[in-house]
């Protein structure tokens, strides 16, 4: 049951109904309830056991952790501490790496063996279910169990609330991941019904819709007319298509976002933004803060701190200092976190090498780039205001193309097929004329998708500067319906859904 | 439970009713255009209980079947409520819709498509959409859906059938088309298709006629049955007929199964390939393609239709000034036409 199908909205005006007519004490109950059901609805329930077990596991080991803290004896509490959260990180992220990267082991064996290995037998590749939104709960409850090790959360006593934590069903879509003290805890309480949070939510998820449907739906065809024919379209076509991909996912991931948060603001919940204008960004790094922003804080909370605090790194720090100096050495060790922690972010992506470099180490390299240029040179601030506007829209231009250039790879079915459409860009730079240079839309259609996409644009303007809603909110009632009117019947008859176009699929929601 | 203020409430329903108002309106703005949207958008503006004869079918009934011609001859209205080949089934959702909006006092059943295989027309959604969705949205709609498909796992799409039009963005650009958002715009040719072609088709008259008998598919007989069991029930007075068109193989013998059926339940049944004689049909010229009839062959199918009626059917009703000035503007309307066609 894909969320921007009827069934959904349906489903969850049903859900919505239901929880605000239950009494406040159980209406945590209902939502797990309601997730269970959307889980059953949308795939196999049997797949409910996979986080079912591993929250399970969790659950106890991040109660067994606050346990141990809290009993008199104290002499072997670290070694049981790290042993029972051992256990925990070891289950879940063991349960991930089966069921996502067992089979990206195989492909590799299989393709370095072969080249090898004379008359050499492929592998067979294993064939799982995988549950829904399994990448996403994962890092949610890995955070949660790492929470409490810390003794930044207190560890939940009460495993069903746990399990809401890691099934509340918009967050099975495609994220955001999300933290136990700020969302977890939130999804339990009493939570009253709020005209403001319907009507918010409500307007959050039309736009939503609008993203996806409008204009990634669009953007599709454009993006998969061209890497479909590689034979047709060479040169320019390649930069269409790279730019359109990014384009694409910005409005499919943002726009799920979107929905899902909207979703959750019905129900009185705020979960983190996933998003914040990226395209503005001026650089690489500041362009992953504003980009799948709770995916790049986990990593460096989760990920790239404990590793620079291991005892590993600290010899390797200390070793490069005697050799660079002190400043040098914090930086080469950064870069190598930033290097580990890439590779996880990639690998995070799916079970592929296309995606371990292209959202991977390649982003990393950037980044590294970047911060070496930056600290080779004196920043000398532009004093001509006009001077510095062309400035920051060049250096946004840099990043929208590097980004592009490395989302290539995340669309490629595999990257040699990333790095063969990279060699394209570079063959025959003539238009493509008749019906295949339209690249699969009608004339309607580009017009449809330019002006959304300039829609999409000036509201990213105005999001720089103002809350649109709140804006919205306090216009004239005429006008603001007028507006939202016009939202939901552009969605309506401009959005490519129904019979003869494949259902929107969102392109996180296998992760 | 806490509630949300009285203003809020409000706001939400009026909110809500403003968008079915709106979605309903966008919805029937999207639907295809054509001949087919004309007609039945034309049926629901027609005054309320001013129609006659409801005439229900295929589209051999709207070209076949002359309603501004009939009443300028014999004096009743009439209307055609077809679409293409559509569906035996169906037939008992259209009369339901028909009686929903006007009193007919009889209502003509044209029996052509009865010898098609149920389960082949099923499958095609075209047959299934020409007659729901150029139905207004209501709950005989929806039983409609409901009954005509089976053959479907995803009704939705019927029911909303914006889902499936709303692609259709070519109809905006149509100013003819926003003026149907509400079905108020009348078909001034009172639902009928002229066909002008009478060159192309040459067919030498041949007696068609048989006393032999074929069965029709089983499917179609039980939605024949169902049919005449409904009109009875209903105490709906029905003929059925037989418009003229070139023979197929057993075609007349399946219609004389039919009639005997019909009869059988005590109603009448006409059979116009038998009476081309009387009528004066010639198939050579007034056929446009084989299945249905040109502008002549539609007068005359008509004439006879029309005297056929009020000479064996208690046709009486009181019409309003507004009412009998619309339908002589109508037959104006056609017998211009008419003499522009003859001209060229």
């Amino acid at each position: 049951m894909g969320i921007t199908s009827l069934y959904f909205l349906i489903f969850l005006f049903i859900a919505f109904a239901g929880y605000y007519i239950l009494p406040l004490k159980i209406r945590w109950m209902f939502l797990l309830v309601v997730s269970i059901v959307y889980i059953g609805l949308s795939a196999n329930l049997i797949l409910l056991l996979y986080p079912v077990i591993t929250i399970g596991i969790t659950w106890f080991c991040a109660n067994r952790i606050e346990i141990i803290r809290e009993s008199a004896k104290k002499d072997d509490e670290q070694r049981r501490c790290k042993m029972h959260i051992c256990l925990a990180v070891i289950f879940d992220v063991g349960v991930l790496f089966v069921l996502k990267y067992a089979n990206m082991g195989i492909y590799t064996y299989n393709a370095v063996a072969g080249r090898i290995i004379r008359g050499f037998e492929s592998t067979e590749p294993l064939r799982f279910l995988v549950p829904m939104g399994l990448s996403f709960y994962t890092l949610s409850i890995i955070g949660y169990v790492f929470d409490v090790y810390y003794g930044i959360a207190k560890a939940e006593k009460n495993y069903f609330k746990l399990l809401l934590f890691g099934t509340y069903f918009p967050l099975l879509v495609s994220g955001p991941i999300v933290r136990y003290k700020e969302t977890g805890i939130q999804l339990t309480k009493e939570h009253r019904f709020d005209y403001k949070n319907l009507t918010y939510g409500a307007q959050r998820i039309l736009w939503g819709f609008f993203k996806v449907l409008v204009v990634s739906e669009r953007l599709s065809v454009v993006v998969n007319t061209i890497f479909d024919d590689p034979d047709t379209y060479n040169g320019m076509y390649i930069v269409i298509a790279a730019f359109g991909f990014t384009l694409q996912l910005y409005s499919n991931f943002s726009g799920s976002m979107d929905i899902v948060l909207g979703i959750s603001k019905i129900f009185g919940i705020e979960l983190p933004e996933n998003f914040r204008q990226p395209f503005f960004s001026e650089t690489i790094q500041e362009f992953w803060q504003r980009w799948h922003i709770t995916l790049g804080s986990w990593l460096r909370d989760y990920i790239m701190y404990p590793v620079l605090r291991t005892n590993t790194f600290s010899r390797i720090k200390d070793r490069l200092k005697t050799k660079y100096g002190k400043k040098k050495a914090n930086h080469m060790t950064t870069y190598l976190a930033m290097l580990i922690l890439w590779f996880i972010a990639g690998l995070w992506h799916g079970g592929a090498w296309k995606y371990v470099w292209g959202v991977g180490l390649l982003q990393g390299i950037y980044i590294i780039v970047g911060e070496i240029i930056k600290n080779s040179r004196n920043n000398k601030k532009d004093s001509d205001k006009t001077a510095g506007r062309y400035l920051v829209l060049f250096k946004r231009l840099r990043t929208f193309v590097l980004i592009s250039v490395s989302f290539v790879f995340f669309r490629a079915d595999s990257l040699t097929q990333g790095f063969a459409f990279g060699g394209k860009l570079f063959k025959r730079w003539s238009i493509v004329t008749g019906e295949a240079g339209k690249i699969g839309l009608s004339s309607v259609d580009w017009m449809i998708m330019i002006v959304s996409l300039l829609v999409m644009l000036i509201v990213s303007i105005l999001q720089q500067k103002t809350d649109i809603t709140e804006r919205l909110a306090k216009t004239n009632i005429v006008l603001r319906w007028c507006i939202l009117f016009a939202g939901i019947f552009a969605v309506i008859i401009l959005g490519n859904y129904g019979p003869g176009y494949d259902a929107a699929e969102f392109i996180y929601q296998g992760f | 439970m806490n509630l949300m203020n009285k203003k809020e409430a409000a706001k939400i329903i009026i909110f809500l009713a403003i968008f079915i108002f709106l979605f309903i309106s966008v919805s029937y703005i999207m639907r295809t255009n054509g001949d087919t949207k004309d007609r039945f958008a034309g049926f629901y503006a027609e005054e309320r209980d001013s129609i006659d004869v409801l005439m229900i079918g295929s589209s051999t009934v709207a070209t076949s079947f002359c309603s501004p011609y009939m009443w300028n001859r014999y004096g009743f209205t009439s209307y055609p409520m077809s679409s293409n080949s559509q569906r035996p089934k169906a037939i008992k959702y259209v009369i339901e819709e028909g009686l929903h909006y006007q009193s007919p006092q009889l209502i003509v059943i044209e029996m052509r498509t009865f010898i098609a295989d149920d389960n082949e027309l099923a499958k095609d959604e075209g047959h299934i959409r020409e007659t729901v969705d150029n139905m207004k949205y209501s709950l005989r709609r929806i039983r409609a859906i409901n009954a005509l498909t089976e053959e479907f796992d995803d009704k939705w799409p019927f029911y909303l059938d914006i889902i499936k039009y709303h692609s259709n963005i070519g109809v905006l650009a149509k100013p003819a088309e926003w003026k149907k958002f509400d079905f108020s715009v009348k078909d001034k040719k009172k639902g009928f298709q002229i066909f002008t072609n009478r060159e192309t088709f040459r067919l030498e008259t041949t007696d068609t006629y048989s006393e032999e008998r074929v069965a029709i598919p089983d499917n179609q007989e039980e939605v024949l049955r169902d049919l005449l069991k409904y009109l009875k029930e209903k105490d709906i007075e029905a003929l059925f007929v037989v418009s003229p068109r070139a023979s197929l193989e057993d075609y007349d013998k399946m219609m004389n199964y039919c009639q005997d059926i019909v009869e059988d339940e005590g109603f009448e049944f006409l059979n116009l390939n038998y009476k081309y004689d009387e009528m004066g049909f010639d198939y050579r010229y007034d056929i446009e393609d084989g299945a249905h009839t040109n502008v002549w062959g539609a007068l005359k199918c008509s004439d006879y239709l029309g005297k056929y009626i009020v000479d064996n059917y208690s046709i009486d009703r009181e019409y309003s000034k507004k009412v009998i000035k619309d339908w002589d503007d109508s037959y104006d309307l056609f017998m211009q036409m008419y003499n522009e066609i003859k001209e060229e």
